[in-house]
């Protein structure tokens, strides 16, 4: 009934080909269908690990990747933003093919320049929708077009996984003290905003210990979704309390931004290395939704952002880059990727902000699973006639595909008719490194991006 | 499952110390098999059709239409009529009519609102509330400044756990998380919240218009999503957008995307179905010039609504048309009230407030059927000046608020109330009281401090956001603390009424009346078995021993202190957060 237009999917077409009964129809019943493969080392376990980082409120891109003096754009981006959020051309630190990263940015320059990093330019929803709202839940969730969907995509890739071990203390975590979307419906997922406060708290005088023994045999007497949930989490406060997380000391010298980012980050390194069995996290960072006074420059807010994400990654990156069980790396087993829901206006608005957009970039950065030092996608540029209504960027790579690549050649499972129901397009941008696996896109029918079911 | 206690864990593996210690050397010669004693992994399936126990119906509707049942609210509800269906009408009649009076919350405010005390802003004109406190400079300047937001999620608290109208205080919330404004975000959103909360009551038993107005002019509200600064040319559109989008028509069913408008279809009442992109931007542009007295461009600064003809749309650029509603020329302020008067009386935003309103009160699944009622009811009553008044009603007796149970999952702000009320916790959350700070500062933690939540959606109202264990541990980590204070509850004392023979206390008599008292029914047969068990086995004697065998209990010793007493901490917290309390 809605979303009908040239560039829409139908919503009815998707429903039927996502294999969705509609509203609220669950997906965990879906089962994973094709037959175990074998991958090179552990003897068919899969120990690579994705961290997710979702920049809440819709970044403006351009303010992050910006063309300089030399790129076709340059005089298109200057002439859309006459209110005062321009980044002059001397301050930004160039990449490739005219472009440049965010003076804030260094050490994402760095990893760029040390192929740790790769940029995917206009990505993003494949049709625009510039709520918040509807667009967190289409990404996260995995399903666009469908915000009722009761599962997220990263807790699907876990409960489809077939190259897990049998068991592992925290298989998926987000760093926030609420589940995130992608997380949503596994209830394996541990969800761990401050691990100094994750416990109960009537201490020994009050028998805390045996309350919360207490407590986790009732709550595993039956199986409704309450006592799973319940004792999912008496569980996985024994797993945080057996964790010593002051006296954590990252690697290599690596020093994380004081920042709720850096945080949770720097608890996200510490649970991989301590062998949890991490295979996929989340972090927040929110904060992008920039109305007025976005602030872009190097003192900024906009631009303090940018330098909190930039460090926050390579502290990350820098702390991960140890050994790691079965004569492996965990930087080299791990993929991060951030993008938020969508990209904003081309062009700003009277008071120094940008109002809501489409096309963004999504940022891919790791180790060797990373082919890093380039950058992906078409951007059709800034031009009359090349931007979305006049309005915004054009998208010309769905997200999906970036989360393929990802679930595929990184994380070992094609099951991309479970994770990303409806999507049938998986054409890699190279971006990752690793064996194809055909994608198994269940039982959905093709739909076209036309709006016509095929 | 018995967990392994954390000592025992520490001991028997001695994991702290040696991965406190973790090297990168030694990680290389790690075990991939990790060396904890518990998994996640694979957690036992989910039986999703299982929503446990259903309580009597007393219980239900105390717990689905408020915070949950408080001494002596059981019986008085089983008092109001000789079967459930007079009851719930009584009932309803009453909490649908809440009179100035609030005896339990005014006896505890008493005092406290004049000059200097501990909820002085909390009657404060707007203009008070902005002169003295969002544009206050001087001493003590962030702390004035913070005031108002500090003083109002302590009254969160306070009229959550002892308001008699326990209706009203839950819709406030639903209203509050509908308009949302995230208080935290400036000096303007922090200093108004108490005008802002004033506006939000004034009107939410009244006419879903005059609410939708009242919000639209309010400060806090102009600031949290930018409209005071917008103005023609390029307009700032943050604003229109979330109007739309999340006060009132919604975009779940009713945002059309980047279409053109005509191609948008009607509904069953002729309306133009939903807003398109156009429409947004075209909202934007009436919105020009919509905002406050700030005492920039030559205006007081006092923060009441001032419409500026100046920076407002200049239609020789063309017409406003904003869906079925087409401005032609310069109205001024008039341009916006009959957009919102037409958003106020369209079909999709009746259906946008009924799936919200049947969601929160009866649960995530209500029906199609129910939905389509209160839609209908809403559209119907539009003009009325009682029309929330009436479809409030007509969900709570509607036959599914009146046979659900276990829709929902408490979130951690109604865990804790529900705690509050269930173990007769006696205190006045006021600043200069340290627990309500540390009640906050640990639902905070569990992810819902009142007005903490940046996005304009507010807090999410569906079960699963609320299962996760940051969520779960953090709600009963602020419940155990609120349990544990002393001084502001006596469990022994209040046990002691209960069975006042000494050796008559004894861990199933003790189980039964908490059951009674803190629930309202009996759990299952295993879970009572589990509770009994618990006291038995913290106090040394058998179930049907009275606790005064055990040597080291006394329970004349209702002092804070007193083993007895901490028992029944122990003992009441675990039954107030049995699986039947998370749910709703």
């Amino acid at each position: 009934m809605k979303k009908t237009n040239n560039n829409t999917l139908d919503r009815r077409s998707f429903l039927r080909a996502g294999g969705l009964a509609g509203a609220g129809a669950g997906l965990a019943g879906l089962a994973p269908k094709s037959v175990r493969v074998a991958f090179g080392g552990g003897g068919g376990i899969n120990e690579n690990v994705v961290v997710y980082i979702f920049m809440r409120g819709g970044p403006d891109w351009l303010s992050f990747v910006t063309p300089m003096n030399g790129h076709p754009d340059r005089g298109n981006y200057e002439s859309l933003r006459t209110n005062g959020t321009v980044i002059p051309s001397n301050q930004l630190l160039a990449l490739d093919d005219g472009w440049g990263i965010h003076p804030n940015a260094g050490a994402l320059r760095d990893l760029y320049q040390n192929n740790d990093l790769g940029i995917v330019l206009a990505a993003g929803l494949p049709f625009a929708n510039r709520s918040h709202f509807e667009a967190e839940r289409y990404i996260e969730l995995g399903t666009p077009g469908n915000r009722f969907t009761s599962s997220g995509w990263l807790a699907r890739h876990i409960q489809s996984a077939i190259n897990l071990p049998a068991s592992i203390p925290i298989p998926a975590m987000a760093a926030e003290s609420s589940i995130t979307f992608s997380l949503l419906g596994e209830p394996s997922a541990l969800s761990l905003g401050n691990p100094g406060a994750f416990d109960l708290e009537g201490g020994n005088s009050n028998f805390e210990e045996e309350q919360e023994a207490a407590l986790a045999s009732i709550y595993g007497l039956g199986d409704s979704d309450t006592e799973v949930a319940g004792a999912q989490a008496l569980t996985a406060l024994e797993i945080v309390e057996s964790i010593d997380f002051n006296g954590y000391v990252p690697a290599n010298g690596a020093v994380y931004p004081n920042s709720d980012l850096g945080s949770e980050l720097r608890l996200i390194a510490q649970l991989i290395k301590e062998n949890t069995g991490v295979r996929a996290a989340q972090a927040d960072r929110g904060g992008w939704d920039t109305h007025v006074d976005q602030g872009v420059l190097v003192e900024g807010e906009y631009g303090g952002r940018v330098r909190d994400i930039s460090d926050s990654v390579a502290a990350f990156l820098q702390d991960l880059d140890v050994p790691a069980p079965n004569n492996g790396n965990w930087k080299d087993r791990t993929v991060v990727m951030l993008m938020g829901e969508f990209g904003r206006r081309v062009f700003d608005n009277n008071d120094a902000g940008t109002d809501h957009g489409w096309g963004g970039n999504m940022l891919v950065a790791g180790g060797a699973s990373v082919n890093g030092g380039q950058l992906y996608g078409d951007f059709l540029g800034l031009g009359p006639g090349q931007i979305f209504q006049n309005a915004d960027v054009f998208v010309t790579t769905d997200y999906r595909n970036v989360f393929s690549e990802i679930l595929i050649r990184h994380l070992a499972n094609n099951e991309l008719g479970t994770i990303l129901p409806g999507f049938v397009d998986y054409d890699p941008l190279g971006i990752i490194n690793g064996p194809d696996l055909p994608p198994n896109y269940g039982d959905a029918e093709i739909v076209s991006l036309n709006g016509f079911e095929s | 499952m018995q967990g392994i206690s954390r000592r025992d864990f520490l001991v028997t593996s001695g994991a702290a110390s040696a991965l406190a210690g973790i090297s990168a050397t030694d990680s290389a010669h790690a075990q991939s098999t990790p060396p904890f004693a518990n998994s996640l992994f694979p957690s036992k399936p989910v039986n999703r059709g299982d929503t446990g126990q259903l309580p009597p119906f007393a219980v239900r509707v105390l717990n689905k239409a408020g915070f949950g049942p408080a001494r002596g609210d059981l019986a008085a509800f089983n008092a109001l009529g000789g079967n459930d269906t007079q009851r719930l009408q009584n009932w309803v009649d009453d909490q649908l009519n809440p009179t100035p009076a609030d005896p339990a919350v005014d006896a505890r405010l008493s005092g406290l609102t004049s000059p200097g005390q501990d909820f002085d802003t909390i009657n404060k004109t707007g203009q008070q509330l902005w002169l003295e406190h969002v544009r206050y400079e001087g001493p003590d300047e962030f702390a004035t400044r913070i005031r108002p937001t500090a003083q109002m999620e302590r009254l969160v608290l306070l009229r959550g756990a002892y308001s008699r109208w326990q209706l009203r205080e839950l819709l406030a919330d639903f209203w509050h998380n509908h308009f949302h404004v995230y208080s935290y975000l400036s000096n303007e959103t922090r200093g108004y919240v108490p005008a802002y909360d004033r506006d939000v009551r004034e009107h939410m038993f009244g006419n879903f218009f005059d609410m939708l107005l009242a919000n639209t002019r309010n400060a806090s509200m102009l600031f949290y999503l930018d409209n005071f600064r917008n103005s023609w040319p390029n307009p700032n559109e943050n604003y229109a957008r979330e109007v739309l989008e999340l006060h009132t028509l919604g975009a779940v069913e009713n945002y059309y995307g980047a279409i053109a408008p005509v191609t948008v279809p009607n509904n069953s009442v002729g309306q133009r179905a939903g807003y398109t992109e156009i429409d947004v931007f075209q909202f934007a542009r009436a919105l020009t010039g919509w905002g406050v007295a700030d005492g920039n461009d030559g205006a007081p600064d006092t923060g009441q609504f001032l419409f500026r003809g100046d920076r407002h749309y200049d239609f020789s650029n063309g017409p406003i048309q904003v869906m079925d509603i087409s401005i032609a020329s310069d109205g001024g302020e008039n341009d916006v009230i009959q957009i919102l008067q037409y958003l106020a009386d369209h079909f999709g935003t009746a259906r946008f407030i009924a799936t919200k309103l049947c969601q929160r009160l009866v649960g995530d699944d209500a029906s199609a059927g129910l939905i389509d009622t209160i839609a209908n009811e809403f559209y119907n009553r539009r003009s009325d000046s009682d029309q929330l008044r009436e479809v409030y009603r007509a969900i709570l007796t509607s036959d599914e608020f009146q046979n659900t149970w276990g829709g929902k999952a408490r979130r951690p702000l109604e865990t804790v109330l529900r705690a509050w009320r269930a173990a007769n916790v006696d205190f006045t959350p006021a600043e200069s009281n340290g627990i309500s700070g540390g009640v906050l500062g640990r639902l905070e933690q569990a992810g819902q401090r009142p007005w903490d939540i940046e996005p304009p959606t507010g807090f999410p109202d569906f079960k699963g956001f609320w299962q996760g264990t940051g969520t779960l541990i953090g709600s009963w980590r602020a419940v155990t603390y609120l349990l544990t204070r002393n001084d502001i509850l006596n469990l022994a004392a209040e046990t002691n009424g209960m069975i006042p023979v000494a050796n008559q206390r004894t861990a199933i008599n003790i189980a039964s009346n908490w059951f009674s008292t803190a629930l309202g029914f009996t759990p299952e047969p295993a879970v009572v078995s589990e509770v009994e068990q618990f006291i038995s086995s913290l106090s040394g004697v058998g179930v049907n021993e009275p606790l005064d065998n055990a040597g080291n209990i006394n329970t004349a010793d209702t002092g804070n202190g007193s083993r007895y007493q901490r028992i029944l901490r122990a003992t009441t917290g675990l039954i107030i957060m049995l699986p039947v309390g998370q749910r709703r």
